[in-house]
């Protein structure tokens, strides 16, 4: 027996630590543990930076949705075609035989930005509380605003090309909280986002100033849209208007600095040309975000999509001011369309790729920018039974209108859609009965040359087939494209039910 | 160490029965008996004979008989003889009783089994557990730790992932218990669970480090294998546990040890590919159908005057060039000494094993430290220390043929060298031929300039602190670290390799750690009260995992002299980097209890509560109870016929577990990830988290027996589980929400399995034949799956690492988990009208020469509508076979492994018989259609194939069935008349001898990686080979 002494000191020591490792292990925080590199609620919110990530990562959510709203836009209308290393996918999209499986269709991600905006907007009051000196209740209001434009900029695109939506409740922090969701039918969602955009922008007060947020949508541009696509052209009109005029006489017009310039600057540096860009999407390959349209585009990639004859006999068949020569060649050759290098008259489209000699995958996506706005008002103003000034947009420009109406006295400055890539006006001939059509139709044969490969197409054509009750316009539009009578006349067949217009849901 | 736990419980039963037995001296009643030799039968002298109930002892006589009182006629009797397996028999009630002892070299009943904290005799084992004794796993030197107890257990299945020698092999118990959480069964080594499945990240793809590798296979003692649910594990315990103690046990105090052994590994089996002249016969058809100009490819015509003649005319076999046979070599010294105060146990080894090509080899350092400090009579300390350094030299495995140097020996084309020449006299120039027209790497630039390198740091340490407050009542803690740090990195060149997207060349580099902290503590009481055994364990268990992972990915550096990150392109964005830091907390209470009465009534019990960081607050802490009983039939007076037979005991046993290993359980938790918009960091919610997701729960009915024979000389044990997984993870992906990954409890899965083992020992006139087989089944059958989508009915997991072909995987209800899902195909249409009607599942006109695929539905249009099950990676049956022969001092032993009934996705047969790309083709592909002797299973050649010949389909799934004559090996003992060793051996070993299967490809063993989503796919994984090994053993 050595060590006598000592065994029992050793022995409830032992007996002692026994009992104190077992009752430390009940501790309840010992089982906070890491999960890898993500950020949990409690540590997230808490301040005016954690607040502009959050709502930065709803622009990053974006980057999934616009190249294929684009493609999806391009193929379902008359711009884009598929070549023979397309998928089967696209080309199913091209003929309209497209089924729920179709890998392109993805309504998903317009839900993403509403659950994260969601969520965002459920968070940040109390970040006001937490970090007031950089971030007060203005802001606070401001940023709300933003993020109900996003989501509802995502409703509205999601119901246009689906025909219904689920509305998702504000707080979704488990699935329990989806049973139930209402599902809305377009028109019904319209007038609901009509009501979410009105109440926010009375929120900061009426004034027509905008509080400057980068990568926000307009929320005024947006109301102009969703009231044009309810044919209601007054509040459109207002709206529209406002939302050139957020910033002053100088931001958001088409003006004569790109009357000098290239039309195409727009494409090739979003950041310089803040003032026609309302809203982009930034990709930045050097940073792992890949713009993938060059992939479909690009010759030297797998060249899958490629313009239609459509769009290219429409950019091909523009008189210019003053020659003789046909050809858009500010918006067509060399801008959205392009030989392929060492090929006889092959097209590919290019307007993705005109960062030349800079990273490639890295051009930014337009949400939004000044030509568009200014065309829907043309629209408005169109249907208002002001033809003129509709014209005047989209030919010379304002500046040219004399006198100018009051509301657009301070557009000295707005330079023509036209007048500045240099085409002659488009004017209604005298034996034309029906103005408001006719001007309509040009309207949007502009739309289509300015807003190409740009995700416009589709929608202006359901909108205009709609408002007119007309589905043989869009049917007809879509039939053009096909070289082959038999699918012309199956797809014009279809087309003629506008039910057959939206995506089937999931 | 568990022995010595044994020891002592062992020691205090004796105490007790002792004391209590002085009480009943006075009516004893005499037994009688003989001892005999359980396989010659021959009688047995100086046993020494004990009964503690009685006090009284004896010895057996010249003629094995003895006498002796004791206190009833159920009183246990003990026999003891050196070089014996020690015996505990219960009279039953008869006073003449005939007693086999069974030689230790052989496996018995009586063997102590160790299991976690605690130690049993086999006999006495309620729940099912196999184990392999120490004695049996040296007679196969030269095995992989983990490769141990393949074959050699029932119920266990044991993949090898490779043939290479450092890589790890798949294991599972009891068949697929879930989709997302782990299906490997927990490791412990000494007391510690020595977690391994972080390792499967790599940058060599195809190879994951082996951690088994931290104990060199000749220090293991003993391995046992727990199936079934282990309540007392808790959320760890639904895989089954893996048991290996280090610890040998042996009557020497002192022993010096030393092991070495070389060899050679051969080239494997070479597959028939076409020759110069075959594969220019098919790349004509080819280049005519590419509509190519055959001006442009003269050299195909013999023109001598084309610039790249000479590059173009060989005739090479590249399998030949790239196989190589390999050097094998193991020193392997164990040292053992002490006194009472303290004993100590060291071994240290160095192998190394070279692989099937250049500059392919695994080595690896191993030092093993295991002591006993007996610090007071009731306090003592164990110190436990292993460490292995080890390096693996290999190229990728996998899909991607460019840098997989085997399946590009397939590819290559025979018309081009591994050399290049010179274009004016076609000598060979001492520079490696860079890629050629055909687009398909050179294998030899791979494996000269491509490899990569694995080197694993490992730390496996625990000190185990006892104190025996009586015989009765013990308290023991352990803590540990289990340590693992590894870098990996592969260069890929650019002279030679296929260029990749945007790269010329590459270099990947992964760093990791992982790092575990572990306390196990346990109160261990025994106590006896009448003719009932009492034992009572109560714990705790205290586990913290942290794994951190950094990788780097350079290209484009400016030459391939420069080879190291941070010499790549100046473009940043060419660069990627990623990594990871996760914990995961485990901490569980439990008890348990085991009573038996007589030895033949058993019952246990126990329970254990305990939580994990893994899972969401709301579920966090879950109890798991178990129940089992057993009945000792044979001793039941009314079956007094059994028992002359033999021992038969009838078990039955209830568990409830849990599998807390899935990553699917983060997506309980809301969460935001960071992410970048252009420069800015952003942060983005990435799910809509399951706060009810809950922990999967497997509860296992099991029943079983043991039986054997009297004489000891053959045993049969079978077992049945029922298994039912509750709470089955199931990604929902609900699209309508946006985010992909929503996770929930949405299935029930039942698992139906048995396995059963015999073995069995004949001798005659000095030759000592045993012998064994085990056979396992599982059946698993998806019972309920329950989809939010409700258009839903199937789980399909597309493989997404195989870029030219579309895998897919489908579970769905009634049918098991993970089976291939694809085309079924009927022959070919033998003329274009018949093939016209039909779209193929290219979307355009079948042709003539084209395969039929089942039209399913029977609209003339193949999609997918017409998948269906095509396959089933999991076998119907598998399991091994072992004999071996003794004549004196000459033993012979062989293990066969085999497996049934399980498919394989013969990837390597669908880069070699598809016929699309100007790759080089299998010599099938002669009787290609268009040929004049064509053979009906070979459509025909089709460039780029548009009608979608070689689609996933069961063209490709082969019946993956094999038996193979894994090991065998003849040692020769020297006698020991040729000092000073008191043990000298000299042994053969050849591995992989024989394989008789009706699989194509090199190897019917072999997954890719350790994921379900894996199983039975063959990438051209580095096959198992013939090995001949020649070794010596010598014990001092």
């Amino acid at each position: 027996m050595r060590h006598k002494d000592i065994s029992g000191t050793l022995g409830r020591v032992a007996l002692y630590l026994f009992i104190f490792i077992s009752v430390s292990a009940c501790a309840d925080d010992l089982f906070d543990a890491k999960i890898g590199d993500k950020v949990l609620p409690n540590q997230h919110y808490n301040n005016a930076n954690d607040v502009w990530s959050s709502f930065n990562g709803i622009v990053l959510l974006l980057q999934e949705i616009m190249p294929n709203h684009i493609l999806i836009d391009g193929l379902l209308s008359d711009q884009m075609q598929p070549t023979g290393s397309a998928n089967a996918d696209l080309v199913n999209l091209y003929n309209h035989t497209f089924s729920s499986g179709n890998s392109y269709i993805n309504g998903a991600p317009y839900y993403k930005v509403i659950i994260s905006a969601n969520d965002v907007l459920s968070n940040i009051d109390a970040v006001v509380e937490k970090d007031p000196i950089n971030y007060d209740s203005i802001t606070n209001l401001t940023v709300r605003r933003a993020l109900i434009t996003y989501r509802s900029w995502a409703y509205l695109n999601y119901v246009r090309l689906y025909g219904s939506a689920t509305i998702i409740p504000e707080r979704l922090v488990s699935i329990e909280d989806a049973a139930n969701m209402e599902v809305v039918d377009k028109e019904n969602m319209l007038f609901r986002l009509i009501d979410d955009l009105t109440s926010v922008l009375h929120d900061i007060g009426s004034s027509q100033a905008e509080i400057y947020i980068k990568n926000a949508i307009n929320t005024r541009a947006l109301l102009g849209e969703i009231y044009l696509e309810l044919n209601n052209y007054e509040m459109a009109e207002k709206y529209l208007r406002e939302a050139c005029d957020s910033f002053g006489r100088i931001f958001y017009k088409v003006d004569r600095t790109y009357s000098r310039d290239n039309f195409a600057s727009i494409f090739r540096n979003p950041d310089g040309a803040e003032r026609e860009v309302m809203v982009s999407v930034p990709f930045s390959f050097e940073d792992g975000q890949k713009n993938p349209l060059e992939t479909f585009f690009n010759p030297a990639f797998y060249f899958s999509l490629e313009p239609t004859n459509n769009i290219v006999h429409a950019f091909n068949n523009q008189e210019r001011l003053n020659d003789t020569i046909l050809g858009d060649n500010f918006r067509g050759m060399g801008v959205s369309i392009d030989s392929v290098p060492g090929s006889n008259n092959r097209l590919y489209i290019s307007k993705y790729s005109l960062e030349s000699g800079a990273v490639p995958f890295s051009s930014d996506i337009i949400i939004y920018r000044a030509g568009d706005i200014h065309l829907m008002l043309a629209e408005a103003y169109n249907r208002l039974g002001e033809s003129n000034i509709a014209l005047t947009i989209m030919n010379e420009g304002i500046r040219q209108l004399s006198p100018r109406p009051a509301a657009l006295r301070t557009w000295a400055s707005n330079e023509g859609i036209r007048g500045r890539v240099f085409l002659k006006p488009r004017v209604v001939p005298d034996d034309v009965s029906d103005i408001v059509t006719h001007v309509e139709n040009l309207i949007m044969e502009e739309r289509a040359l300015e807003f190409a490969f740009e995700g416009r197409r589709w929608f202006d054509l359901m909108r205009v087939a709609r408002r007119r009750n007309d589905p043989a316009y869009l049917a007809d539009m879509v039939a053009s494209k096909y070289a082959d009578p038999a699918t012309a006349e199956r797809v014009t067949q279809r087309l003629m039910i506008p039910q057959n217009w939206y995506l089937p849901a999931f | 160490m568990s022995y010595r736990r044994t020891l002592i419980l062992v020691i205090g039963l004796f105490l007790l029965f002792n004391s209590k037995g002085v009480t009943q001296e006075a009516n004893l009643v005499t037994v009688s008996g003989q001892v005999l030799e359980s396989g010659t039968r021959m009688p047995l002298k100086q046993v020494f004979i004990f009964c503690v109930k009685s006090g009284q002892s004896t010895q057996s006589d010249e003629e094995g008989r003895f006498e002796l009182g004791v206190g009833d006629l159920h009183s246990s009797l003990f026999f003891n003889l050196p070089g014996y397996t020690r015996r505990r028999v219960n009279p039953l009630g008869v006073d003449h009783i005939v007693v086999y002892l069974v030689d230790e070299r052989f496996s018995s009943f009586d063997d102590v089994i160790s299991l976690p904290h605690e130690a049993k005799i086999a006999r006495e084992i309620i729940k099912p557990a196999s184990s392999v004794p120490g004695n049996m796993l040296n007679t196969f030197p030269g095995t992989p730790s983990d490769g141990l107890i393949q074959g050699m257990l029932p119920g266990i299945h044991v993949v090898r992932h490779s043939g290479f020698p450092g890589h790890k092999a798949w294991l599972n118990i009891g068949g697929l218990s879930s989709i997302y959480a782990k299906q490997q069964p927990l490791l412990i080594i000494d007391g510690m669970i020595h977690e391994y499945n972080y390792a499967d990240q790599g940058v060599i793809s195809g190879f994951s480090f082996n951690p088994w590798d931290v104990i060199d296979g000749a220090d293991i003692a003993d391995i046992t294998v727990m199936k079934g649910s282990l309540a007392s594990w808790g959320s760890n315990g639904s895989n089954g546990i893996i048991y290996i103690n280090t610890e040998k046990r042996g009557e020497t105090s002192s022993e010096i040890s030393f092991t070495s052994y070389g060899g050679i590994g051969l080239i494997p089996k070479k597959m028939s590919m076409l020759n110069a002249d075959q594969f220019r016969s098919l790349l004509t058809e080819q280049l005519t159908q590419a509509g190519k100009n055959m001006a442009d490819y003269s050299w195909l015509q013999d023109d001598k005057s084309h610039p790249d003649y000479f590059r173009y005319s060989n005739n090479t076999d590249w399998q030949g060039e790239l196989f190589k046979p390999s050097a094998i070599q193991k020193y392997h010294i164990f040292l053992k000494g002490g006194d009472d105060i303290a004993t100590y146990n060291i071994s240290t080894g160095y192998l190394k094993h070279g692989s099937i090509y250049e500059n392919a080899s695994y080595s690896r350092y191993n030092l093993r430290i295991n002591g006993l400090i007996n610090i007071t009579d009731k306090f003592s300390v164990i110190p436990n220390v292993k460490l292995s350094l080890s390096d693996s030299y290999l190229a990728s495995m996998g899909a991607d043929d460019y840098k997989n140097p085997i399946t590009s020996s397939l590819l290559k084309s025979p018309l081009t060298a591994p050399m290049a020449r010179d274009p004016e006299t076609g000598i060979f120039l001492n520079e490696i031929d860079d890629t050629d027209e055909f687009n398909v790497s050179n294998p030899t630039a791979i494996v000269r300039e491509g490899t990569g390198t694995n080197r694993n740091y490992h730390f496996l340490s625990s000190i185990d602190f006892r104190y025996s407050f009586s015989p009765r009542l013990m308290i023991s803690s352990l803590a540990g670290i289990s340590y693992n740090n590894a870098r990996e990195d592969l260069f890929l060149p650019d002279h030679g390799l296929v260029n990749q997207e945007f790269a010329d060349n590459s270099r990947h580099d992964l760093v990791y750690d992982f790092r575990s902290t572990q306390n196990h503590s346990t109160i261990i009481y025994n106590n006896t009260f009448g003719r009932g055994i009492l034992e009572a364990v109560a714990g705790l268990r205290y586990m913290k995992n942290r794994y951190k992972f950094n990788e780097g990915n350079d290209l484009n550096t400016p030459s391939d002299d420069f080879r190291n990150l941070g010499q790549g392109a100046k473009h940043q964005y060419l660069r990627t980097t990623l990594g990871d830091d996760r914990e995961l907390i485990w901490g569980s209470l439990y008890s348990s209890l085991h009573y038996s009465i007589d030895h033949k009534y058993y019952v246990a019990a126990s329970f254990s509560r305990d939580g994990n960081s893994n899972i969401h607050e709301n579920n966090r802490y879950n109890n798991y109870p178990s129940l089992g009983l057993a009945w000792r039939i044979s001793s039941e007076p009314f079956l007094s016929g059994l028992r002359k037979m033999g021992d038969l005991k009838i078990r039955t046993s209830y568990g409830l577990s849990g599998n807390m290993h899935s990553h699917a359980y983060d997506y309980s938790k809301l969460f935001y990830v960071g992410r970048r918009l252009g420069r800015t960091s952003v942060l983005v919610r990435d799910a809509v988290p399951n706060s009810n997701l809950t922990i999967e729960k497997k509860s296992t009915l099991n029943a079983g027996f043991d039986f054997v024979t009297a004489s000891m000389r053959s045993d049969f044990s079978f077992n049945y589980y029922f298994s039912e997984i509750r709470n089955l993870l199931i990604n929902q992906q609900l699209p309508a929400f946006g985010f992909e990954n929503y996770f929930d409890n949405g299935g029930v899965l039942n698992i139906n399995a048995f396995e059963m083992a015999y073995n069995g020992r004949t001798h005659f006139s000095g030759l000592t034949l045993t012998y064994g087989i085990s056979v396992s089944r599982y059946v698993s059958k998806v019972q309920n799956l329950h989809f939010i989508d409700e258009q839903k009915t199937a789980i399909v997991h597309d493989v997404n690492n195989i870029p030219d072909i579309r895998v897919q995987y489908i579970t769905s209800i009634n049918h098991g988990l993970n089976l291939f899902y694809g085309f079924q195909t009927d022959g070919k249409y033998d003329s274009d009208a018949e093939a016209q009607n039909i779209t193929g599942p290219g979307g355009i006109p079948m042709r003539a020469g084209d395969i039929r695929f089942v039209d399913r539905n029977n609209d003339n249009v193949i999609n997918a509508l017409d998948m269906t099950v095509i396959g089933d990676p999991n076998p119907d049956f598998y399991g091994g076979m072992v004999a071996s022969l003794i004549y004196k001092n000459i033993e012979i032993g062989a293990l066969f492994t085999y497996s049934y009934g399980n498919d394989i996705f013969n990837y390597v047969r669908f880069k070699t018989e598809s016929m699309r790309t100007f790759a080089n083709q299998t010599s099938q592909t002669i009787n290609r259609y268009g040929t004049n002797e064509y053979n009906a299973d070979v459509p025909r050649a089709s460039l780029g194939d548009p009608t979608g010949n070689t689609v996933f389909s069961d063209r490709w799934i082969e019946d993956g069935s094999y038996i193979r004559l894994k090991k065998l090996s003849v040692s020769y003992a020297i006698p020991s008349g040729l000092r000073p060793y008191r043990e000298s051996v000299v042994f053969l070993t050849a591995s992989n001898l024989l394989t008789f299967t009706r699989y194509k490809g090199y190897d019917p063993e072999g997954y890719y990686e350790n994921s379900p989503f894996q199983m039975g796919i063959d990438y051209g994984q580095i096959p198992q080979v013939r090995t001949f090994m020649i070794g010596v053993r010598l014990s001092i």
